[in-house]
């Protein structure tokens, strides 16, 4: 599966039969998850691109998570399956939904999956045990996030956000965020202060997290579906076809305030993440483009790119394993180790 | 709306059609006609009730219908997620496809499905939909269309017609001539402009209905649409039925705009399509659109022959539209 480096800073290539849906690595143990809409699944090791495949998800892999110790790996697919493994690859157990398996978050602190996949919620044990079945989603959940504290799950999905308890006595209440339109995204702060969603409806929406006081970002051309906080919490990135904006969450927070912007894109950005150390964002995009940003210092601002590379193939995900290095998936299967 | 009508350039999107119908009209048959006359063409099927597509080359995919509403300010704009979230999956894929096909519940309204290929943009550059075709029953339409619904609740089978860019009016064999003039009057009834195809087990002519073009601005001129229904006179107490305006003169740009977006925004609930050619002073071409409920497209097109008549004709076809109003405000654009 590893070919020759295909550019001079190409550390390593790595191919999957399709476009690469899913990539998530785990820095710590030098890990990643590759899973295409081919079907294919791996775990590479991020130092000399060693492949080990895992099971196939027919018709796709849609997502894919790490639980926060790195033990396990989940992955999920349009097949309804969700398989998980251990850091080796060995198979640990599986969950076998109808529907597809669009969303996966481990709790932050404990050995426990969250499952979105139609309109079930599910909750299961470090093995794919169920522990809980939220059956009443009001649509096809679209995104699932723990709070900081690892005590509720969110379940994103048209209508707005549920929340659950999946903790202690209060196990299955539920609490709503509502908003009436599609949400396709959600990403929480890690200080636990805000929920934030991208929609459909071409704005991202914005809850206080306990006092579930809103507010929304409008004035997008299109749908929102790439979001990001930087790891303080400090700056929210969003992309909206080739532009990136970063609201800053500073002081009182992001309302009435306007966001750095930055445009280097020909087309939709695809995906986009934070370098570890918060210094830059990087986005790849349709246009085969991947530019690294250097992070806001203000409101307002307009952001100038670190560096920027050329590929004829689009790129369809990334994620940063250091301050300079970076895995890119491709369009055609292909996934690189880039170093900056 | 997003359909991207550059003259001369190709539309190089993928045609995609949708076909409804009541259960028991003949969709899967009609579909597995396709299928086999279609052989050697990469085509996907999105299924929304079980089916027998009984091809192994085709890919299928099952769909379970998420309408939502759209937070735009339009409450008629609905598009459909679970299309959104499949298509948009099936068109990242190294496999390409040479066509769609979208077989719709007995049940389903068709506004959602023809409204997401314009509301998302993801969708509209990469597939073109190219018409709604509507399978009906020779013997089991009209009881349908006749079907008391209560207070508040469309009566499916008239909006699937009312959408319809063509009719295939299936198992004719199962009707005589006068049950089938019957049924042909009332869909005229209804929407006056789909080529009515009729057939036994599905078996039309595929040039007929798919590759139509229904919805590019180009074909409204080229196929050169019957706007007018002849029986108009007496169809006074239809709820659903169509406005056809024909009037000769110039219109003010201005006033037009104002009627034409007025219009759409207090009864674009009610306007499911709408269709026109139309005379502007001052300009040597034709304007050209076509709406689904608010959501419109229009450019200038074909410059009209030296000594032609400038002639407006248009067409309205919706729920509780009022003739009289319709024709008196869209006379009052004209210069």
């Amino acid at each position: 599966m590893t070919d020759a480096a295909a550019s001079p800073i190409a550390q390593w290539r790595v191919d999957v039969d399709d476009y690469v849906q899913v990539l998530e690595v785990y820095r710590d143990q030098g890990q990643a998850l590759v899973g295409s809409l081919g079907g294919d699944a791996a775990l590479i090791d991020i130092d000399d691109g060693s492949a080990t495949a895992l099971e196939r998800h027919e018709m796709g892999v849609l997502s894919a998570a790490w639980s926060s110790d790195g033990s396990r790996v989940a992955v999920g697919g349009q097949d309804g399956c969700v398989r998980i493994y251990d850091r080796t690859g060995a198979a640990q157990g599986v969950v076998d939904t109808s529907a597809w398996v669009t969303a996966l978050a481990w709790s932050p602190n404990a050995p426990v999956l969250a499952i979105g996949a139609g309109r079930h919620l599910l909750i299961t044990d470090l093995d794919g045990a169920l522990l809980h079945d939220f059956d009443d989603q009001p649509s096809t959940v679209t995104a699932v996030a723990w709070s900081a504290d690892g005590s509720r799950v969110g379940a994103t999905a048209y209508g707005g956000i549920g929340w659950h308890d999946v903790v202690g006595p209060r196990t299955g209440r539920r609490r709503r965020f509502d908003w009436k339109g599609s949400l396709l995204s959600l990403a929480m702060s890690p200080d636990g202060a805000w929920a934030c969603a991208g929609a459909q409806d071409a704005t991202v929406h914005l809850w206080r997290l306990w006092s579930g006081k809103d507010l929304s970002m409008s004035g997008y051309p299109s749908k929102i579906e790439r979001i990001g906080f930087r790891h303080d919490s400090r700056w929210l990135a969003v992309a909206c076809l080739g532009e990136l904006t970063v609201w800053d969450f500073g002081g009182k927070g992001p309302a009435g305030t306007a966001p750095a912007s930055a445009s280097g894109h020909d087309n939709h950005i695809e995906d986009l993440d934070w370098d570890p150390s918060g210094k830059s964002v990087a986005t790849g995009g349709g246009d085969g483009r991947t530019i690294v940003w250097a992070a806001p210092t203000r409101a307002g601002q307009d952001l100038s790119p670190v560096t920027a590379l050329e590929s004829d193939e689009a790129t369809s995900r990334l994620r940063w394993v250091s301050e300079d290095c970076l895995l890119v998936g491709r369009a055609d299967g292909g996934l690189v180790k880039l170093a900056l | 709306m997003g359909l991207i009508t550059i003259s001369g350039m190709v539309d190089e999107r993928v045609p995609v059609t949708v076909l409804t119908g009541f259960l028991g009209a003949g969709k899967t048959t009609l579909l597995n006609h396709i299928l086999t006359e279609q052989h050697g063409k990469r085509i996907a099927v999105i299924e929304n009730e079980f089916g027998e597509v009984g091809i192994d080359d085709a890919i299928v995919l099952d769909a379970e219908e998420e309408i939502f509403e759209m937070n735009n300010g339009c409450i008629c704009c609905t598009v459909r997620g679970d299309l959104i979230r499949i298509l948009g999956n099936l068109m990242r894929r190294k496999d390409r496809f040479d066509q769609i096909l979208i077989e719709t519940t007995g049940l389903a309204d068709p506004a959602p499905v023809a409204q997401t290929f314009f509301v998302d943009d993801e969708m509209s550059a990469q597939l073109r939909l190219d018409a709604i075709v509507t399978v009906v029953d020779a013997k089991h339409l009209v009881p349908h269309l006749d079907e008391e619904k209560p207070e508040g609740v469309e009566n499916e089978a008239v909006e699937q017609l009312a959408f319809a860019d063509r009719v295939v009016l299936n198992k004719i064999d199962l009707a005589d001539n006068n049950e089938l003039d019957e049924v042909e009057t009332r869909i005229r009834q209804i929407n006056p402009l789909p080529p009515i195809i009729r057939t036994q087990h599905g078996k039309v002519d595929l040039d007929a209905i798919l590759e139509v073009g229904a919805f590019s601005l180009d074909r409204v001129l080229a196929d050169d649409p019957e706007f007018l229904d002849p029986d108009a006179e007496h169809q006074h107490d239809l709820s659903v039925t169509s406005v056809g305006i024909e009037a000769d003169g110039d219109l003010d740009i201005d006033r037009l705009n104002e009627w034409l977006g007025d219009l759409l925004r207090t009864k674009g609930t009610d306007i499911f399509r709408s269709k026109g050619i139309l005379s502007i002073a001052g300009w040597d071409e034709r304007y050209v659109f076509q709406g689904v409920h608010m959501l419109l497209d229009g450019q200038p097109q074909g410059v009209w022959a030296d000594g032609e008549e400038r002639r407006n004709r248009l067409v309205f076809i919706g729920r509780n539209l009022d003739r009289e109003s319709l024709e008196a405000s869209f006379r009052s654009c004209l210069v």
